[in-house]
């Protein structure tokens, strides 16, 4: 008899055991399927989180790789800008593979204001005929979700920003502005130097919001930007690259940086932080002209990820703590099925079967409960997830939508994560169990017959 | 009743017999409630010593017990920020002193104050201006040397000022006007330029004139070109300063004084100038040095390293601001202490700053001695008078000048960000800033609207609608926002520019919200109801919430901190209670013959029942004991210690570096009592199995 042949004997032994001890085993199983269950549901949410927080960064702000630069006129000011816009640009095409897109924007901070109210955010100028990503990813809102008795159709059109003083709100803001397609904003700058400008836009397209992030940005074509700073149009605020595979993205920056050495930039040190936390620093740096940065999108929403890498310490605790009640569990399920079957072992023993295969014996028995019961626990969790999901549940509090970076709770389950959350369980089970398999190994054929 | 206090010694004698006899079951169950409890003590001693620090935080310096604003107002009040984190439109408190009126009124109530959250910037005064200011002022005295310092030093913002300009032609939009402000900056370089400046003011108006022109071209129009004072963003409250420390009585005067009495003027929050007005140079030394003599070595902690390796590199904040004078002291005080002879000053601060583990102790010092008082340490400070300015809700610029008199924190909160978030203005500045008018005000206008025959205006845009916004209070000559009407069109009767007033002044207007301190803060609830009925029955128009309503998000985020942690508990006692159920159950099952022995020999169900859960019960309070008890010594460890945050959300929820938890007596016993209940429940049913075990079973195994 071959060792698959008898491995297969165990496993169907050991099938047959946990059947023929329904209450214990039952009991059991529903714990581990209840802990997997729950795991995978955390996974959920901390994939939906960083996924959503992933989409809403690159599309608002941030390419995969990113091209920004300082320009200080004196060694104690600073403004986000480079030079020759037209030149970083060619740089950037020349060494960059695997582009799905390149674009240029501008960057600027403003008081949005209208009659009823006032409020702050980022402005990001572009250039809407080479934004094709941008204007995929941003869906328009109906006006009935912006405006008390609106129209239950989408007005406006995002290629509205291709004529000059003109912009793209978010839904929420359109609300808080009390402003609608057609209406007009002012925006003022106030720059470091203490000298405000101005600006008036028409608002040419409201679009839904994405999570909370979007309540921080909008969308206007370059010049108003350039106005805004009183900057030349040679100049440009960032470049932000988009890949095929996102994964790429360091290396693409690497090999961005070795190439614009090589044409004899400056470069400031990588530091992995979003541009505008860099500002301070950057001010008090004792030079002038140009020098580059170049970050990828991880950067520039790490003051984000402290609430994903949040989820997954609470989630990390709590299934650990779970993990070791069930391991216990499952400890003293097996040592009492130990107990129980001893004669039996005795018997199996004393005809010629080895310690090895006993020890398999009880520990296969385990293996099969947790991976069915895993399974089974995966499959309801994966389910939950997707229920909620496609429920669209508005999440209630402002402080969970403020973490969760969304309106609605978004789980997200990848094949990866649940396969490895039935690994997991199911390698823990067996563990516990060893111990007891080890010493039901260990018995001497004669005692058990004795017992 | 000694008969039954007997009966329940056995069955805790036999329990206690019997746990013993049945180690694996013990073991297994016990370890599970050890813990269980442990888990049960730790988490709600942790949150309850979070949730503390934080109502000290918040009701100790901003918020009171409860809060008041309008019933009728768009927005909720958010004292730390809103979800868009802009001001929050919360109406309007028509008449404070009606309000202070009826709610102090009230036993309960302890005081009520006037309060409005606003926002703002402060421009500095630039180097140029100061420059400019202290020529004025060598010439007056006729000081040659000191005439002479000072046309150096203009001399060299004409140079700073032309590398700047140069720079900025390659990324301006208007080449011209850069052209032009080039220009006048070469004035600057021709000797003949300065002549009329060398001498000292004579005083006689004809020999002058040459003087004055130069000194009128230097203010106008090479001061215009060098804004290059610093931007500071200020959040202040506005209130009645004279009682609120009164109120607040955890206020401490770190520098400078406290707002005299019915003055104007500006309490700066400690926190905020230590964070934020401090030179940069000088804030880094003070966290790099805290850090290290706190125990961390710079190589261990990649932050701390990252700023350390960053700091020499900000020289040019020190630098900059030195004088001649200053400068050659600094730079023998350098050359003496890292003993080097040549170097310029440049490359001594550099050396300077490269600060280590064992040097940093000594620099710092030395910077403190030799350096600050050369510079302008914080951006504004104790004694400055600063013009703050604010957009009213319409956009429009309103503008005061505020004097600092001194700066504040609380005790017992300097560590906590929250604490210190806001400065402290006198309630008649921040009206004016805020350009927000009372009744009284609106009567006027509309008596003058009448006379001059406007249409109608609305409240919030009152003076803007007249004025045209640029009705600043304070003549800042190039307000470069620039638009509007001559500010003279109108003027009111009271003298606005009157800098004291009296209590009257400040309970007779308008405030946004207010704060009511209660005498007994026990029960919020019912002290919250009393208060809005009385709110009520004067027919007030205001609501009232509770300090933690009233935070915003920040009250949230504790909520939900405590319901995650609860729902948390719940799954860890529903497994736990499966578990234990499914090892009472097997073990019952093994002890069927003894059960069986014991009924045979008379003992009655419900003797059987009560024996197994007395079992549990004495083994939830051992090992629940146990669990709970390891628990509250870690957490009095602990308490001593501290636990340090390592990061700034961290940092929020400890309201601080370090948390010290509290732990009582009310969660060992919490701990105990849960788990005890947990072990309960899940025996009730392996009890119940138990007692119906028949007799015949016992004779039947034959063991």
């Amino acid at each position: 008899m071959n060792s698959i042949n008898r491995f297969l004997i165990i496993v169907r032994i050991a099938a047959r055991n946990l059947v023929q001890a329904p209450r214990r085993t039952l009991w059991l199983a529903l714990a581990i399927a209840m802990v997997t269950a729950l795991l995978v549901l955390f996974q959920g949410i901390s994939e939906g989180t960083r996924g959503h927080l992933l989409r809403s960064a690159t599309t608002l702000s941030a390419g995969h790789v990113n091209v920004s630069g300082f320009y200080k006129t004196t060694p104690t000011d600073v403004t986000p800008l480079i030079e020759d816009g037209a030149r970083a640009r060619r740089i950037v095409e020349e060494n960059t593979t695997g582009a799905v897109q390149i674009v240029d924007r501008q960057r600027g901070f403003a008081s949005l204001i209208t009659a009823g109210a006032t409020m702050q955010a980022g402005v990001a100028g572009v250039d809407i005929e080479d934004e094709t990503i941008l204007a995929d990813v941003l869906q328009l809102a109906e006006e009935s979700e912006y405006v008390d008795d609106g129209r239950q159709e989408v007005v406006g059109d995002i290629q509205g920003l291709s004529r000059p003083n003109t912009a793209v709100i978010f839904a929420g803001q359109a609300r808080r502005l009390d402003a609608r397609v057609g209406d007009t904003i002012t925006l003022r700058t106030q720059t470091f130097r203490g000298q405000a400008n101005t600006v008036d836009v028409t608002v040419v397209a409201v679009a839904q919001d994405i999570g909370l992030l979007s309540n921080f940005a909008i969308f206007v074509p370059s010049r108003v930007v350039l106005d805004l700073y009183d900057l030349s149009d040679q100049t440009t605020g960032a470049l932000l690259i988009y890949l095929e595979d996102i994964d790429r993205s360091e290396e693409v920056m690497d090999t961005l940086r070795a190439a614009f050495l090589s044409e004899d930039y400056t470069l400031l040190e990588h530091q992995p932080e979003p541009f505008f936390a860099k500002f301070e620093t950057v001010s008090g740096e004792d030079w002038t002209g140009q020098r580059l940065d170049l970050t990828t999108w991880e950067d520039e929403i790490s003051f984000l990820t402290w609430i994903v890498t949040a989820l997954d310490t609470i989630a990390f605790l709590l299934i650990g703590i779970l993990a070791i009640i069930i391991a216990v569990g499952m400890m003293n399920t097996m040592w009492i099925s130990v107990r129980e079957r001893t004669p039996e072992l005795g018997t199996v023993r004393a005809i010629g079967m080895t310690r090895t295969g006993v020890l398999l014996l009880f520990a296969v028995e385990a293996f099969l409960l947790g991976l069915a019961a895993s399974l089974a626990g995966a499959a309801l969790g994966t389910a939950v997830a997707a229920a909620i999901t496609a429920a669209q549940i508005p999440i209630p509090s402002d402080a969970v939508r403020a973490i969760l970076l969304n309106d609605i709770f978004v789980l997200v389950v990848g094949l990866k994560q649940v396969l490895g959350a039935v690994i997991a369980m199911t390698l823990v089970m067996g563990l516990a169990a060893f111990f007891p398999a080890w010493r039901a190994s260990r018995m001497q054929p004669v005692e058990a017959i004795h017992r | 009743m000694n008969r039954h206090l007997e009966r329940l010694g056995m069955l805790i004698f036999i329990g206690i017999r019997n746990l013993r006899s049945q180690r694996t079951k013990t073991l297994i169950v016990g370890f599970i409630m050890v813990f269980g409890a442990f888990l049960v003590v730790t988490t709600t001693a942790l949150l309850d010593s979070i949730e503390d620090g934080m109502t000290r935080s918040i009701t100790g310096s901003l918020a009171g017990h409860l809060q008041l604003y309008s019933a009728d107002a768009e927005d909720d009040l958010a004292l730390f920020g809103g979800q868009l984190f802009d001001n929050q439109n919360i109406g309007i408190i028509e008449d404070f002193a009606e309000v202070r009126r009826v709610v102090e009124g009230l036993d309960e109530v302890e005081a009520v104050l006037p309060m409005g959250l606003g926002r703002g910037t402060a421009l500095t005064s630039s180097p140029t201006d100061e420059a400019i200011d202290a020529l004025r002022q060598a010439r007056l005295e006729g000081d040659p040397l000191e005439i002479e310092a000072a046309i150096e030093r203009l001399q060299q913002i004409g140079a700073l000022l032309k590398t700047e300009f140069e720079n900025r032609l390659s990324v301006a939009s208007d080449v011209e006007e850069i052209d032009r402000a080039l220009a006048d900056i070469e004035t600057l370089e021709d000797p003949e330029f300065w002549e009329p400046l060398r001498v000292p003011d004579s005083g006689d108006l004809f020999d002058e004139a040459d003087a004055r022109d130069s000194m009128e071209f230097l203010s106008t129009r090479i001061a215009s070109l060098s804004e290059d004072g610093r931007t500071l963003f200020l959040r202040f409250l506005g209130t009645d300063t004279g009682r609120f420390p009164e109120a607040f009585d955890r206020l401490k005067v770190v520098r400078g004084e406290k707002i005299p009495p019915f003055e104007r003027g500006l309490l700066v929050s400690e926190r905020t100038a230590q964070r934020y007005f401090k030179n940069r140079v000088a804030r880094d030394l003070d966290a790099i040095r805290d850090e290290v003599e706190g125990g961390t070595l710079i190589a261990e902690n990649p932050s701390l390293e990252s700023r350390v390796q960053a700091l020499p590199e900000q020289y040019n904040r020190v630098l900059i601001e030195l004088d001649p004078r200053g400068a050659a002291q600094v730079r023998e005080a350098l050359q003496e202490h890292l003993g080097s002879e040549d170097q310029t000053l440049t490359q001594l601060l550099r050396e300077f700053l490269a600060v280590d583990d064992q040097t940093i102790g000594p620099r710092h010092d030395l910077f403190y001695e030799v350096i600050a008082p050369h510079i302008d340490l914080y951006a504004i400070d104790v004694g400055d008078t600063v013009a703050v300015r604010t957009f009213t809700r319409g956009g429009f610029l309103r503008a005061a000048n505020v004097k600092i008199w001194g700066t504040f924190e609380f005790s017992g909160l300097e560590d906590a960000d929250i604490a210190g978030s806001a400065h402290l203005m006198d309630m008649v500045t921040f009206r004016d800033l805020m350009g927000v008018f009372g009744e009284e005000e609106m009567a006027e206008l509309r008596a003058i609207r009448e006379d001059v025959g406007l249409r109608d205006v609305q409240r919030d845009s009152a003076e803007d609608e007249l004025f045209g916004g640029g009705g600043s209070l304070v003549d800042d000559g190039d307000s470069s926002v620039g638009f509007g009407l001559a500010d003279e069109a109108v003027s009111f009767d009271r003298d606005r520019s009157s800098f004291t007033y009296d209590q009257q002044a400040i309970d007779q207007g308008i405030a946004l919200n207010a704060a009511v301190i209660l005498r007994d803060a026990s029960d919020l609830r019912a002290s919250q109801a009393l208060v809005q009925a009385a709110v009520d029955e004067a027919d007030l128009g205001l609501q009232v919430v509770d300090w933690q309503s009233a935070s915003g998000i920040v009250g949230q985020f504790i909520a939900v901190i405590r319901v995650t942690l609860f729902i948390a508990m719940g799954i860890i006692f529903l497994i736990a209670l499966v578990i234990i159920n499914n090892a009472v159950v097997m073990a019952t099952m093994e002890r069927t013959s003894e059960i069986g022995t014991l009924r045979a020999i008379g003992a009655p169900r419900s003797t059987v029942l009560t024996m197994i859960l007395v079992e549990t019960v004495v083994l939830g309070v051992v090992a629940g004991g146990i669990g709970a008890f390891g628990a509250a010594g870690l957490l009095l460890y602990f308490g001593q210690v501290g636990i340090g945050a390592t990061n700034d959300v961290l940092r929020f929820l400890f309201s601080g570096p370090r948390l010290y938890p509290m732990v009582t007596v009310a969660h060992v016993l919490a701990g105990v009592a849960a788990i005890t209940a947990v072990g309960l429940i899940s025996t009730l049913y392996p009890a119940r199995l138990a007692a119906r075990i028949q007799p015949v079973t016992a004779m039947r195994r034959g063991e």
